[in-house]
This record gives structure tokens, sequence and C-alpha cells, in this order.
């Protein structure tokens, strides 16, 4: 028996041209271009959690060596001191407060535009 | 393979459209897959979408084991599959097993269903009795009578066993005859 008549192929064909003729079938024509351009946003977005690493991990660190080197920084830190009331722990809760600072700039950083 | 080497290699080292070329080529089949199982337009192109951020992801991962365009295949399955678990669809419907049972014997000779009917009408009926499956028997028809995929390959994209595939197409088949049988009877 040829192929093409047999009753399953004939039905494997019908089928076939079915599925290829059913609606939403192919992605829209922008639908790559799109994609890669989402991808290389998330790219960059990826960059700035590395920025946010950095910033929480060297800027504190800068900020507590500042702190604990008293006798050089005495004289920046003097009207914060007394900002602050002067206690003995007030140069740490300056460089949490700096910390702080520095985290909040770099969450704004990261907050994607809107519109 | 060297072809898919050096597209990975071109994502890999930011050639600057190489992504997009990525997408051009693998997108039909993502498109596929993630279609037929979710079928919401919106929800498949969000979807799409997703899978094809996680290739860009996990691509350094990729080893070269399976060809790229199942690997890529895995992917959509797996972002489809866990899109319906949320929505708590189920991948077959064990229910209509039993009623689809009745139907697959009810199929008379299959010449009399694929002479019956024709051209639209016969088209607008395999169409609604192809989204009256299930989603995964959907998805397995699709990937292999429309993408020709050989059934290794679908096995390799969705992890199930070679038989569990080839029992759906089957029984697949056998339930859309019958449904266009019925449809048929109905006309009579």
């Amino acid at each position: 028996m040829n192929p093409r008549n047999d009753p399953d192929s004939r039905f494997d064909a019908q089928l076939r041209d079915a599925l290829r003729r059913m609606p939403h079938g192919t992605p829209p024509l922008d639908f790559a271009r799109t994609v890669a351009v989402a991808a290389r946003v998330r790219g960059h977005r990826g960059d700035r959690w590395w920025l946010l690493g950095a910033t929480l991990a060297f800027v504190p660190a800068v900020l507590f060596a500042i702190a604990h080197d008293r006798g050089a920084w005495a004289g920046t830190f003097a009207p914060l001191l007394r900002m602050a009331g002067g206690a003995e722990g007030s140069l740490e809760w300056v460089a949490a407060a700096g910390a702080c600072v520095a985290l909040t700039w770099a969450l704004s950083r990261l907050r994607p535009a809107t519109g | 393979m060297d072809a898919d080497r050096k597209l990975v290699a071109d994502v890999l080292g930011h050639r600057p459209g190489a992504f997009e070329q990525l997408v051009r080529q693998y997108q039909g089949l993502c498109w596929h897959v993630i279609q037929r199982m979710v079928r919401h337009p919106e929800d498949t192109r969000e979807l799409c979408q997703e899978c094809f951020l996680r290739v860009h992801r996990k691509l350094h991962q990729y080893r070269f084991d399976a060809p790229l365009k199942s690997w890529i295949g895995q992917v959509a399955y797996s972002v489809a599959r866990r899109h319906l678990e949320r929505k708590r669809i189920p991948l077959v419907d064990d229910d209509a097993g039993e009623e689809g049972d009745r139907l697959v014997e009810r199929v008379a000779d299959p010449a009399d269903v694929a002479a019956s009917l024709e051209g639209e009408e016969q088209a607008r009926a395999l169409h609604e009795a192809i989204e009256a499956l299930p989603p995964l028997p959907r998805m397995l028809l699709t990937l292999h009578y429309l993408d020709e995929l050989p059934i290794a390959e679908i096995a390799a994209m969705t992890g199930l066993a070679e038989g569990t595939i080839k029992s759906h197409l089957f029984r697949s088949r056998q339930r859309l005859r019958a449904r266009l049988q019925s449809r048929l009877e109905v006309a009579a």
C-alpha cells in the first residue's frame, strides 16, 4: 500500500496541518528583540547588586577605621561627637550612621526607573 | 554541535546581537512547548521571556552534553510546568481518562473519520479536539507532529520515559479520532 494513502498517514498529515494552523502558534515579530533588551537590562541590574555588596562591606569598614583612629580624626569628628552627646561609644555611633547613609544611597541607585 | 558551541561562546562573550540570534533560532520551539501547555497568549509571552532570561542567566552552566535545542526545550518545559503547578492545573486529566477510554473504544475505521471531514471543517474540528486535550499530551503532539522531534529528544527535554511519551501520543491520537467520529455522528 502506498504510505501516503493509508489512513494513519493521512490522519497524521491532517493532524500536522491542524497543529500548524492553530492560533497563537508563533511568537510575535518583536519577541527576540524584546527579550534581548530585557536580558541586557537585567545584566546591568546584576552589576548594581555587586555595587551594593561592595558598598556594604567597604564603606562601613572605612568609617570604622576612621572612627578608631581617634587621634588623627578627633578634630573632624569633634562637632559630631558633641551632637551625639560626647559619649564613649559615640564614634561607633557615627560610623553606624554613616553605614546607614551609604546603604540608603546604594539602594536608591537600584530603584528601577518608572514609566 | 559546532554551531551551538560558536553561538554559546558568542553569547557568553557578549558579542552584540548574539543573544538575540539565539532567541530567534529557538523561539519557535520554546513557544510551542509553552503555548501548548499554558494556552493563554499573554501568559505564553511572559513565560517564554522568562525561559530565555533563565537561559541567559544559566548559559555558563551548559556543558554541551545534549544539543542546545534540548537544553532550551528543557528550560521551557520546566517553566510551563511550574506555572501550571502554581495555578493547580493538572498536566494530565485523570478524570477524562475514563471518558477517553470510552471514546477510544468507539473509534471506527480511521479511514471513515479522515475522509468524511473536509478542509476547513476538518481543521476546525481537529483544533477543537486538540484544545480539549490536557496540557501535556497537547504539547507532546505538537513537538512530535509539528516540530517533528524524535521521541528520544522529547524524552530528554521533558524527563519522561519514552514509553510514557509513546503512550500519551497513541492515546491522544485515538481520542482525537474518537472526538471527530462523535462529531460526525452528531452531524448525521
